[in-house]
């Protein structure tokens, strides 16, 4: 079979596309021909901004890493809960159920934004509780919008595990929890690993939703970076996202490594 | 003698095993752990939901007050003023817009990753996943830095003499799409990819055969074994497209007022919450509205024809 | 129609080691040839290099004459049946036929009558609008035929075309599509690894290992006279015997199997004795008696291990003295022997074969 030519040259193209924005911050990051302006390709090849990283910017990665370290192992949680309902439940409309399942991922974040702010200060204004004014508003809103993507991952692998191995384990004589201990959650393992992985990735990079709900004390990554973008531009951005990149393939990698690319891919498409 | 004590013992272990299933091993109720997922998600989306729905009927006072009374006034505001309706409209095709374009290229970019396939594709297809991975923040500072007017590309344009003016690419609607397609287009590819691994090569083989071009292999064979992942692909590009707010606003540098800009600007700069929670309502609308009419539109196609991909 | 010539065709994936190896074969116009031989013997790869869907390594392809190792598949004018069809599920049954006409862009009307033809000739007219996944297998592959046949090609290729078919369904698209060459006169590559597929479509089979050709004849001209162990073996029931010459006679000679056993055989062109030699003997020209009443010469004396009744005949497995076992058939008759029973076997000796070791 020989290569169909002008796709391959488009996808070449597109490849190119989506890997450009990262080479330019990357390559960005390292010039430092002139204090203020950013110049890409890069002249005078340094780390100089890498030194210039303003504190703000690690107290928001911080802020950004526990809140999404708290939301994806939530996320995982409640996810393998309703893949188990979902998948292995009699349910009568199992259909229905996945839909509405899946429906936080099917509204605009930006309306899920404004719909949290709206809603943590109305529950602060009878119970005295703002969950705005802590991390925890935001680690309640990308937790919803996180759950369909581990439901995604975890129900893929566990359709895929025929419930013959759980009806052998219970013949033998396991108790329910030693079924599900050591028959159902190794063979899902793998799910549960990419759902973590993908809530992680929605939590951290998030805007739309945390513009909505951060304060100075708990400011995300993200939207610092978002609102000194709009405003007051320092280079040293470049070289903190830079790292946020490099970040990102070395997580990728070790994921892979785990689960293998072709898993990642399949659950990927399961949204 | 001996092959009646054996016999017993077997039906007393039978007796035994049926004891303990009785007891312990009935069926797991699975189902009961919908309870735990199902409260969140009433706690954290219906009522949520439910009460900024509540909110869009109250018109505004001024000063972030709402009136006591509701009434479909936001609403009829909204709906009457062309500069809304301008930016509706705007919503609307930028989506479709940078759909089209997505799928223009992610289904040749998936077709010739499936077929290129080993180490290439994969370690492609890892690239794509990471970058769709990655904050959308950081890959549009790379954006505006490449097509900013002083840029390498209007600098490679310049340079070559194609043009003697630089290209105005962002702080306006193209900045914007330029924005869209790089969201969305990683994922398209993705989805897309896994549907042509499906699409055997022979059916390809069959075609050429038969005398049929690349051209009309891609057309009459390849495109349309995707057609239904197309539509279902498209649907998620066009929803994130709707939503998508970052790239309007740091690609369109204020002048792309589309409707989640306008939905942020009403609620966090002028506080005006009956008309934000409105406008956020009628994107929801919208979106579910387009949902609903290309899933019925799909059904309705699919039970004409039964297409199945592949063999 | 068009005659076919491979010459030294030979191809390699990774190298090193060759899926085909010097092919050389004429195919006459309007011939049936049918590729025979056990998986992995090169016969697919053969007949992709035919189609242009593989490169040869070496060697060329002719086609009416024509060098086609270069055409691409599309310029080729081949007609090619899939193993598994390789219908597109996304068009009816009428625009699958209609694909290949469509790609040489015939008129409207032209492409309609074609197909209508076609469909009449296969008798599928009735399911023109249907899809491929509502049609049965045998109906799938009628459609796959026609697709091949309606642009007119100067050959068809089919790659176990009938391979996922039932028995029955088998049996019978072998005779439609015996008939159809037939009338059509077209020349045809098919590749089976089933004898008897082959047997009963080829008018030439060629039987392959390992990449190359090891004999190439007429279907009686291999069951009657294979050229070598392997071919006698793989077409047909045979037996395989080995043993060293003893006597040299001026008909035949006496070839010692085992201890006492000795038995006549077709004499070799230039025997020695003390050589030794294998020979093989087909079941059929076996004759089996009762031990008592033993009285021809070349009897070699065994005891029945096995009998097989297929209603118009009977399998015996005989375990001669050698601990060799010879299988005997014997056509539907009023003796029968049961297991156990001494029994002679012998046969004539023109219908003991010399083969190449
Ligand atoms: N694309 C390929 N890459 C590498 N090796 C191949 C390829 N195709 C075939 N081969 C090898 O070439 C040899 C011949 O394969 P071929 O498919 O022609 O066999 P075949 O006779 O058709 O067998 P079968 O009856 O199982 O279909 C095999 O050893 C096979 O492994
Ligand atoms: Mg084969």
């Amino acid at each position: 079979m020989r290569m169909p030519r002008l796709s391959t040259v488009i996808a070449v193209g597109a490849l190119a596309f989506l890997l450009l924005p990262f080479i330019v911050v990357i390559g960005a990051s390292f010039d430092t021909s002139n204090q203020f302006a950013i110049q890409f390709p890069p002249r005078n090849l340094s780390f100089m901004r890498y030194t210039e990283i303003n504190p703000k910017y690690i107290d928001a990665v911080i802020n950004s890493t526990i809140i999404a370290v708290i939301v994806s192992l939530l996320a995982a949680a409640f996810g393998l809960a309703a893949s188990l309902g979902i998948v292995r439940g009699s349910l009568a409309g199992r259909e229905i159920f996945k839909s509405f399942f899946r429906l936080p991922v099917q509204i605009p974040l930006i309306v899920t934004g404004a719909v949290f702010l709206q809603f943590f200060s109305w529950i602060g204004s009878f119970t005295g509780f703002y969950p705005a004014r802590s991390l925890a508003g935001v680690v309640l809103a990308h937790l919803i919008v996180t759950i369909p993507y581990a439901i995604g991952s975890i129900a893929a692998m566990l359709e895929r595990l025929h419930p013959s191995y759980e009806e052998a384990a219970q013949s033998l004589g396991a108790s329910n929890w030693s079924v599900f201990w050591n028959v159902t959650f190794p063979s899902i393992r793998p799910g549960v690993a990419v759902g973590l992985f993908y809530a992680f990735a929605v939590s951290f990079g998030d805007v739309p939703i945390a513009l909505f709900l951060v304060r100075d004390k708990t400011m995300t990554l993200p939207v610092q970076v978002f609102n000194d973008m709009q405003v007051d531009f320092q280079p040293s951005i470049l070289a903190l996202s830079t790292l946020v990149i490099i970040l990102s393939l070395v997580m990728m990698l070790v994921i892979q490594k785990l689960v293998g690319l072709d898993f990642v891919l399949s659950s990927r498409q399961k949204r | 003698m001996a092959s009646d004590a054996v016999s017993s013992r077997r039906t007393g272990l039978s007796l035994s095993k049926q004891v303990s299933h009785d007891s312990g091993h009935a069926r797991i109720r699975w189902e009961r752990f919908l309870w735990l997922p199902g409260l969140l998600y009433f706690f954290l989306l219906l009522l949520p939901q439910g009460t900024f729905l509540e909110l869009s009927l109250h018109a505004d006072t001024g000063a972030g007050q709402v009136s006591d009374t509701r009434s479909l006034a936001n609403y009829i505001g909204i709906l009457s003023d062309p500069f809304f309706l301008r930016s509706i409209w705007q919503t609307f095709y930028l989506s479709l817009i940078a759909t089209a374009i997505s799928l223009a290229i992610a289904v040749p970019t998936a077709y010739a990753l499936a077929r290129i396939g080993g180490k290439l594709a994969t370690i492609s297809l890892s690239l794509i996943l990471t970058t769709s991975l990655i904050t959308v923040v950081i890959k549009l500072m790379g954006l505006s830095i490449f097509l900013s007017p002083a840029g390498l590309l209007n600098q490679m344009l310049l340079g070559t003499g194609i043009i003697s003016q630089p290209l105005i690419l962002i702080n306006n609607q193209i900045g914007v799409l330029i924005g869209l397609v790089q969201y969305v287009l990683p994922i398209l590819v993705l989805l897309l990819f896994g549907v042509v691994q499906t699409i055997p090569v022979y059916l390809e083989e069959a075609a050429e055969i038969h005398g049929a071009t690349r051209t009309s292999i891609f057309l009459s064979v390849i495109v349309p074994s995707m057609k239904p992942s197309m539509v279902s692909g498209g649907l998620i590009a066009f929803n994130m497209c709707m939503g998508a707010f970052t790239s309007a606003v740091l690609l369109g540098g204020g002048r792309v007022l589309i409707m989640p800009v306008l939905v942020q600007q009403y609620i966090i700069q002028r506080a005006e919450y009956g008309y934000g929670t409105a406008l956020a309502a009628l994107l929801l609308l919208f979106v579910f509205a387009a949902n609903v009419s290309v899933g019925l539109w799909f059904v309705r196609m699919r039970r004409a024809r039964p297409v199945r991909a592949g063999a | 129609m068009s005659s076919v010539e491979l010459r030294h065709l030979s191809k390699s994936f990774d190298g090193d080691r060759h899926a085909v190896e010097n092919v050389n074969l004429s195919i006459h116009e309007g011939e049936f040839v049918v590729f025979l031989g056990p998986s992995g013997c090169g016969k697919t790869t053969t007949l992709r290099m035919i189609a242009g869907f593989e490169f040869p390594t070496e060697g060329q392809i002719f086609i009416g004459g024509e060098d086609v190792t270069r055409v691409p598949p599309r310029r080729r004018e081949i007609g090619m049946v899939f193993q598994n069809y390789a219908l597109f599920q996304t068009m009816t049954v009428a625009e699958n036929v209609a694909f290949g006409l469509r790609q040489r862009r015939l008129g409207r009307a032209a492409i309609d009558a074609r197909v209508d033809d076609m469909l009449r000739m296969a008798q599928i007219s009735a399911y023109r609008d249907r899809y491929p996944a509502e049609l049965s297998g045998g109906q799938q592959q009628r459609v796959a035929l026609v697709r091949a046949l309606a642009i007119s090609p100067r050959m068809l290729l089919m790659d176990e075309p009938l391979g996922a078919l039932d028995q029955k369904m088998r049996e019978i698209m072998q005779v439609e599509l015996k008939q159809l060459q037939q009338r059509l006169g077209i020349t045809t590559v098919f590749v089976t690894h089933d004898q008897q597929e082959a047997m009963s479509l080829a008018d030439r089979i060629v039987v392959m290992e390992g990449g190359k050709i090891r004999q190439i004849g007429a279907p009686t001209e291999l069951y009657e006279r294979p050229n070598s162990q392997f071919v006698a073996e793989f077409i047909g029931k045979n037996n395989i015997l080995t043993g060293t010459i003893k006597d040299v006679s001026n008909g035949a000679c006496i070839v010692n199997l085992a201890r006492e056993v000795d038995v006549a055989v077709q004499r070799p062109i230039n025997p020695r004795r003390g050589e030794s030699i294998v020979f093989c003997v087909r079941p059929e020209h076996i004759d089996i008696v009762r031990h008592s009443t033993a009285s021809m010469d070349n009897a070699v004396v065994g005891t029945v291990e096995q009998t097989q009744y297929f209603g118009n005949r009977t399998h015996y497995l005989i375990a001669l003295e050698s601990h060799k076992n010879v299988l005997v058939e014997k056509a539907r008759s009023d003796e029968s022997f049961s297991v156990g029973e001494r029994v002679g076997i012998s046969w004539n000796v023109k219908d003991s074969l010399l083969l190449d070791a």
